[in-house]
């Protein structure tokens, strides 16, 4: 549940986004907002959610006060159709919200809710659909909200750089709070607050453009009731594009030991990605093949409302222009009651 | 010589008749005579332009500039350096402003005479041309790869 100077934020934010466009007189800050929105149409073989599945609006301003300082805040407004609960559920909520100082390429510093970085999607893409190739998320990189496993929200300071030099390395280090005892939300004031912290290093050498190859550690402390859950996840992550191909793939591990019974669950999952601009006059075109894959750990409580996932979808994304985007799939998937469904959607992508 | 090979042989003969011979073209980075970077890589430049290097190394921000995507300038650039489609490239820094790395894409001019007198007011600022008939006198030809245009090593040269 959001606070009420969140919603205000939002709100804020929400305003200013849909007010669009870029303010910029000389040697004054420079105001930039804009933002995506998704509908998204579902048919089941179960016909249990047929029609229209989620409708979205993602909004983001920044403000450049300088060559250094920066503000950046993102709020999502979303309805979506709960599979588990059989319910619609509406959601708004600050994604992300920060103050930047950037010294260089070399050093710049974050302070407030971010991203964690964690899973590579999710650091590339954010929140909005329209960016991604497929229409649907892989299952590491969902959010809480969206049943998702991973800790995918981060509150605190993040600091990250690249080293100059050919091989394109990149690091980041981050340490504040992570999701709480309920993982959708990440307490700063309460005392039990989880505190968290973050190690992430990257490379894109020169020598093949494109190219790039990451690895990410997290680990945090979550005060459950009754106890202790300690937290250690690993992703790696590599991803190819270029000359209109992309290749991605991930690969990550939960470790959540639970200290009062001395038990620990390993919850693992990965995706992989292939698709392909098509050239000359279908140059708007671009099929993809994903595949995806999570296994959460049996009987852990704490991710009581993640699933397993076991997908594969193929699909055409079609640019109409560079701001709009409709996106068709054919999506193979495991059910709730552990058979296999196919789903087939239709996305309408537009970036403002 | 197997019949598979044969007739991939006779594939290319075909494709290579069928095509245009390219002319030869060059792009020169210019950046203005105040700016005091001695050059760049290529690595860097593709970096540029898609917004993953943003600073210039005394901090201020690098204010990219490029020609209309669909010239055949920026579409020899986009294709040869950073290997994209102009939608994807487009898509790209949607992307980088989301990401908050850079607070604008490219300043996008209509001619090379636009770009030069563009980069000539402003400090900050880098732009990819084509060549011309007129000698570049207001702005810096930047070396890449330590090498200048005139050099048969200079890797914006086809």
């Amino acid at each position: 549940m959001m606070t009420l100077p969140l919603r205000l934020a939002c709100a804020f934010l929400l305003i200013l986004a849909l007010a669009g466009g870029e303010c910029r007189a000389a040697d004054s800050p420079v105001f930039h907002a804009g933002g995506f929105g998704d509908l998204e149409l579902h048919s089941t073989s179960e016909h249990e959610r047929d029609g229209v599945d989620r409708i979205e609006l993602d909004v983001f301003s920044t403000l450049q006060f300088n060559d250094s300082w920066s503000v950046l805040g993102e709020a999502v407004a979303q309805r979506s159709w709960q599979i588990q609960e059989d319910h619609e559920r509406y959601q708004v909520d600050l994604e992300r919200l920060y103050v930047e100082y950037t010294r260089s390429d070399s050093f710049r510093i974050e302070v407030g809710e971010t991203q964690t970085g964690l899973i590579r999607w999710n650091e590339r893409e954010h929140h909005s659909r329209f960016l991604q190739t497929p229409i649907d998320v892989p299952a590491l990189a969902r959010r809480p909200q969206e049943d998702g496993a991973w800790p995918l929200r981060f509150a605190g300071m993040f600091a990250s750089g690249r080293v100059p030099g050919s091989m394109g390395i990149s690091w980041g280090v981050g340490a504040g709070a992570g999701p709480g005892r309920d993982r959708e939300s990440t307490p700063l004031t309460e005392r039990d607050r989880s505190l968290a912290g973050l190690l992430s290093l990257s490379m894109s050498p020169d020598a093949v453009p494109g190219l790039e190859l990451a690895v990410a550690e997290y680990g945090g402390n979550v005060h459950i009731n009754p106890g202790l859950l300690r937290e250690r996840d690993v992703t790696f992550s590599a991803s190819y594009t270029a000359s209109g191909y992309e290749l991605r793939g991930e690969w990550a591990r939960m470790n959540h030991h639970l200290t009062s019974v001395s038990t620990t669950y390993l919850t693992t999952g990965y995706y992989t990605l292939f698709s392909k601009r098509l050239t000359g006059s279908a140059e708007r075109v671009r099929p993809y093949l994903l595949f995806d894959r999570l296994k959460v750990a049996r009987g852990e409580q704490y991710l009581a409302e993640a699933t397993d996932e076991n997908a594969w979808a193929t699909g055409v994304r079609y640019d109409v222009n560079r701001h709009v985007s409709v996106k068709g799939e054919y999506r193979s998937q495991r059910a709730l009651n552990g058979d296999r469904e196919s789903v087939v959607g239709l996305q309408l992508g537009v970036s403002f | 010589m197997s019949a598979k090979t044969t007739l991939l042989l006779l594939v290319l003969l075909a494709t290579a008749a069928v095509l245009p011979a390219q002319e030869p073209a060059r792009l020169f980075v210019v950046v203005p005579e105040s700016q005091s970077i001695a050059g760049l890589s290529l690595g860097d430049l593709r970096r540029i332009y898609i917004g993953d290097m943003t600073r210039w190394p005394d901090g201020r921000r690098i204010v990219p500039v490029m020609l209309r995507p669909r010239s055949p300038q920026s579409e020899l650039f986009l294709d040869r350096v950073l290997r994209m489609s102009p939608i994807d490239f487009a898509q790209q820094w949607i992307g980088a402003v989301f990401r908050g790395r850079v607070s604008a894409p490219p300043v996008v001019v209509a001619t090379r005479d636009e770009a030069v007198r563009f980069v000539e007011a402003h400090a900050e600022s880098v732009a990819v041309i084509g060549e011309g008939h007129d000698v570049l006198t207001t702005v810096r030809i930047l070396p890449i790869e330590g090498s200048l245009p005139s050099s048969e090593k200079y890797p914006l040269a086809w």
